[in-house]
């Protein structure tokens, strides 16, 4: 019993000192606790409105924000990780360079001018900007997908081949696991960018912690703006912390 | 066991290879060399389907390729490159196992297996856990042969595996293939531009000059009889002799009684001999047999005198 | 082998799919717009209804991008792809214009003519053909700037004969027109003044980094996570502080500084500037290599002449792929920080956002896409220049 106990011990000591756990944790707390801070925004904002965001919960809001997130950055990924395998195939190697050059130019495409962009053309509410969302962040994977599959070596494809794999075992034995890494950094790129874009899409109607944020910039109530505010920054330092520990995990294996 | 018929392959309007008839035997280990870009590499590729025939048939145990699945076909055909092309991913010990693994052999079959292999390319198993960048060049090429030869095909492709390796690397790889050959009996197909190496493994050579094949024979045969100007400058010209030397023993032209104070071997080649009098200073050698008893001699005439008569 | 005796093998399969996506567009979407008034639906109609001669060539240059596909040659084939495309750009652009004045004629004065997906994806269909022309001809960045210049050309001229006139989008930017041109300085004002103070802090910043490795981890991992905040959270973060500081420093107040408003917003692209900034300038730097180093300190140049002379030249390419990502960052997070009340042409996105006014959004958005676009585009040249030199 007790090495197990010491064993149990130093493990969650060692976890206790990761900065991410505690972020996570900070994170949680502030969905949760947010709406009994009204004694503190009081004192900060002497003002006799009301100051706690309660259109809806905290927790409805985050869920909503990772949704979004979470659906636009999967479909992303899907189109950019799918788009780059085509245009590293043989049949597609035509396509490289102007897929290359879309990625490139595309990607200096002001996300909120792409989200402005999707209204016209699709409306408001969620799912254009979940559909924005997806075509902006699939750039990013669509880059580090090229840039990784191609800088498997040349070698390496050569001798699989030569020992018998089959284009699909190639891809996904040897080619996807070396691109990994790459492709994970777009992905990282693509989600942070995307938690940004979902705050600023709440104004063409999707709900999301951009929400109180927006509002309470409309109605001259900081309190409000605190709120999203931190509860957003939060969920964006968590997440790309997330990304660290993945892409650590990564290298390990 | 390989049969190539009057096959062609140009890349673009450039020919490659240009109506080629080869015929590899069963066990041989059949050497292609030329000089860069005579299409000895394009020949090897062509064999396991890599790159299809423009025109020709190519038989491999009396099928035709093209009637095969490239996939299936490969995964019976060992293939060795240059740049050995382990997986950076995987470890050694993975990377050897990785055509048994894609035919679906069983966990213990094919751990039983990787440890056999690295036994018999002397793969230290400490080295099994490590990532190919842990390695070096002589160590990786070793994997890279095991690799090859871990689901037993009976044919090997080899395309320039040792060229860039360090020499005593290369020397004890090559030393390992003639022994693998030897216990294994498989057919080798191994492409080099190093004609000492081939002169060193092969038991047919076949010389390539701008995708054409030149002349083919065993090693001592064309050094004896080589076909025409290029290829004696191919095997050097001047040093041809010398290398002849490598494929005579002692034994079959020593004679007379022992009397000289320096020994050699009786299965030492001509050319050790020759060496040793050069360096000793001396034009006899006593013939030593394995238990160490001097048996006979050997008189620098001797050498030289025999060479026309071979 | 035998389908390629049925069915011509093409030799720049790219066109051919970019003519199949533009064909597509055509089919699937609506060229123009029709609605009675600024707020209510259109009703869509299809690029045929244009006036012949434009949807003609429209169509014609479609046909042409399909048909080059089949151009063995490739010299040629490029040449031919950029007439093909300016057909199509200029069969969108005065059919659309036209045709709007057509329905102008008819309808009330309140009519408004918006563009359609069909006209967009024809437009991209266009760009994206000459973009994999000038590629396959390799085109050189000077080239490609004087086609652009062409272009831009071309599209103003034709835009000032009033072509467009009837367009909601020319409307929209007409009677916003005069607040567009303040809004647009605004914009770069903020831009420029996020890059100027980015790069005065960003230098001493990578002295540190560079002299005093321990604080490297520390330095980078903290504007990290400044990096990933997003960026309205972080303006509003900004504003509580600052409002409390202007309240207690009425002299703060008195040079413009409050909650609102361009100072949140400088500060945050400024803090958002610092990463990229630094780390560009830290690997250009760092990058120098030490035996060059070596070799000036070895001729008898002192550290600043190495510096000056040596470390700066080769580290410029960085600092310019810095200074150029810091630059589109912040062309595309001002436009957000018209959200505080900053201004800049974000504002017109917002507005036409909130007013559900389409094209008040895409006078907005599209200039703010051309400067990135052209900030992009300035940047490559200079490293281009650089390089040439």
């Amino acid at each position: 019993m007790r090495p197990d106990a010491a064993a149990a011990l130093s493990a969650a000591g060692r976890f206790a000192r990761r900065p991410g756990l505690w972020l996570f944790l900070l994170l949680v707390a502030a969905i949760f606790l947010m709406p009994s801070a009204g004694i503190l925004f009081h004192a900060l904002f002497p003002d006799d409105r009301h100051l706690i965001y309660s259109r809806a919960t905290f927790l409805e809001l985050t869920l909503a924000h990772c949704q979004l997130v979470a659906l636009s950055s999967l479909a992303a990924a899907a189109a950019g990780i799918g788009l780059g395998v085509f245009a590293t195939r043989e049949s597609g190697r035509e396509f490289a360079p102007v897929v290359r050059a879309m990625a490139a130019i595309g990607q200096t495409f002001p996300p909120v001018a792409v989200l402005a962009l999707a209204i016209p053309a699709l409306g408001y509410g969620a799912p254009p900007a979940l559909a924005a969302l997806a075509l902006y962040a699939a750039l990013p994977v669509l880059e580090g997908s090229i840039t990784g599959l191609d800088g498997v070596p040349a070698s390496a494809r050569d001798a699989a081949r030569g020992i018998g794999f089959s284009p699909f075992e190639l891809l996904w034995r040897i080619e996807l696991p070396l691109a990994a890494p790459f492709i994970l950094a777009g992905l990282r790129t693509a989600v942070i960018i995307n938690i940004g874009t979902a705050t600023i899409a709440s104004s063409a109607g999707a709900l999301s912690l951009g929400s109180p944020i927006l509002e309470g910039l409309s109605a001259a109530n900081p309190a409000y703006v605190v709120e999203g505010g931190i509860i957003a920054a939060l969920l964006a330092i968590c997440v790309d912390r997330g990304f660290d520990w993945l892409s650590e995990l990564l290298k390990q294996k | 066991m390989i049969e190539l018929r009057g096959v062609s392959k140009a890349f673009g309007a450039a020919p490659a290879v240009v109506d080629l008839s080869l015929s590899i035997g069963r066990g041989a280990f059949f050497v292609l060399i030329g000089p860069s870009g005579c299409g000895k590499s394009t020949v090897l590729r062509m064999i396991n389907a890599m790159i299809a025939c423009d025109r020709g048939a190519i038989e491999l145990r009396g099928e035709d390729i093209r009637a095969m699945d490239p996939v299936r076909l490969r995964r019976g055909i060992g293939y060795v490159i240059q740049s050995v092309g382990l997986f950076p991913h995987w470890t050694i010990e993975k990377n050897i196992g990785a055509v048994p693994r894609l035919l679906g052999w069983s966990r213990e079959t094919l751990a039983a297996r990787v440890e056999e292999i690295a036994a018999l390319l002397q793969i230290d198993r400490e080295l099994l856990r490590r990532y190919p960048h842990q390695l070096s060049g002589g160590q990786q090429q070793r994997a890279g042969v095991a690799r090859a030869l871990a689901a037993d095909p009976d044919i090997v492709l080899m395309d320039e595996p040792f060229a860039a390796l360090d020499p005593v690397s290369r020397a004890s790889l090559q030393d390992e293939m003639r022994r693998l050959h030897a216990e294994t009996g498989k057919t080798f197909v191994f492409v080099t531009h190093d004609m000492d190496e081939a002169l060193r493994l092969a038991t047919h050579i076949a010389v390539m000059k701008d995708g054409r094949l030149v002349q083919t024979a065993a090693p001592r045969d064309l050094l004896n009889r080589p076909e025409d100007e290029f290829v004696r400058e191919f095997f050097g010209r001047e040093a041809m002799g010398l290398r002849l030397l490598d494929f005579v023993a002692v034994r079959d032209r020593m004679r007379g009684r022992p009397r000289a104070p320096e020994t050699i071997g009786a299965d030492a080649s001509l050319r050790d001999a020759l060496a040793l009098m050069i360096e000793r200073r001396c034009s006899r050698l006593s013939v030593t047999d394995g238990g160490g008893g001097k048996i006979s001699e050997i008189d620098i005439a001797d050498i030289i005198k025999g060479q026309d008569a071979t | 082998m035998a389908a390629g005796v049925l069915f011509p093998k093409p030799h720049d399969q790219v066109l051919l799919a970019l003519a199949g996506f533009g064909a597509a567009g055509i089919l699937a979407g609506s060229f123009l717009n029709r609605a009675p008034n600024r707020l209510a639906n259109g009703v869509a109609t299809a690029l045929w209804h244009a006036p012949p001669l434009e949807a003609g060539a429209a169509m014609a240059g479609l046909a042409a991008l399909a048909a080059l596909a089949f151009h063995p040659k490739d010299k040629p084939r490029s040449a031919m792809t950029f007439g093909a495309a300016m057909l199509i750009l200029w069969g969108c652009l005065s059919g659309a214009g036209r045709l709007a004045s057509l329905f102008a004629l008819s309808d009330p004065s309140a009519a408004r003519y918006s563009l359609g997906a069909a006209f967009w994806i024809l437009m991209a269909t266009a760009l994206l053909a000459l973009l994999d022309a000038a590629q396959r001809a390799n085109l050189g960045l000077l080239a490609r700037a004087g086609l652009i210049a062409a272009l831009g050309a071309g599209f103003a001229l034709t835009a000032n004969s009033g072509a467009f006139a009837d367009l909601s989008l020319a409307k929209e930017f007409a009677s916003h027109r005069d607040i567009f041109f303040i809004e647009l300085r605004r914009h770069i004002v903020l831009v420029a003044s996020a890059v100027f103070f980015a790069l005065a802090i960003s230098a001493p910043l990578t002295a540190l980094v560079l002299r005093r490795p321990s604080a490297r981890g520390l330095v980078f991992s903290g504007l990290g996570i400044l990096q990933t905040i997003p960026s309205i959270a972080l303006f509003g973060l900004l504003m509580a502080p600052l409002t409390a500081l202007s309240q207690q420093f009425p002299l703060l107040r008195a040079w413009g500084i409050n909650g609102a408003g361009a100072a949140p917003a400088i500060i945050a692209l400024t803090l958002y500037s610092l990463l990229p900034l630094t780390r560009g300038f830290f690997t250009g730097v760092s990058e120098v290599a030490a035996d060059v180093k070596d070799a000036a300190a070895g001729m008898g140049f002192s550290a600043r002449q190495t510096f000056l002379l040596v470390e700066l030249p080769l580290a410029w390419p960085a600092l310019v792929s810095g200074l150029r990502v810091v630059t589109i960052q912040a062309i595309g997070l001002a436009a957000v920080a018209a959200l505080i009340g900053a201004g800049g042409l974000g504002a017109f996105v917002f507005q036409g956002i909130g007013q559900y006014a389409l094209d008040l959004v895409l006078v907005g958005a599209i200039p703010i896409i051309l400067q990135a676009l052209a900030a992009s585009f300035g940047f490559q040249m200079l490293l281009a220049a650089r390089r040439g030199s």
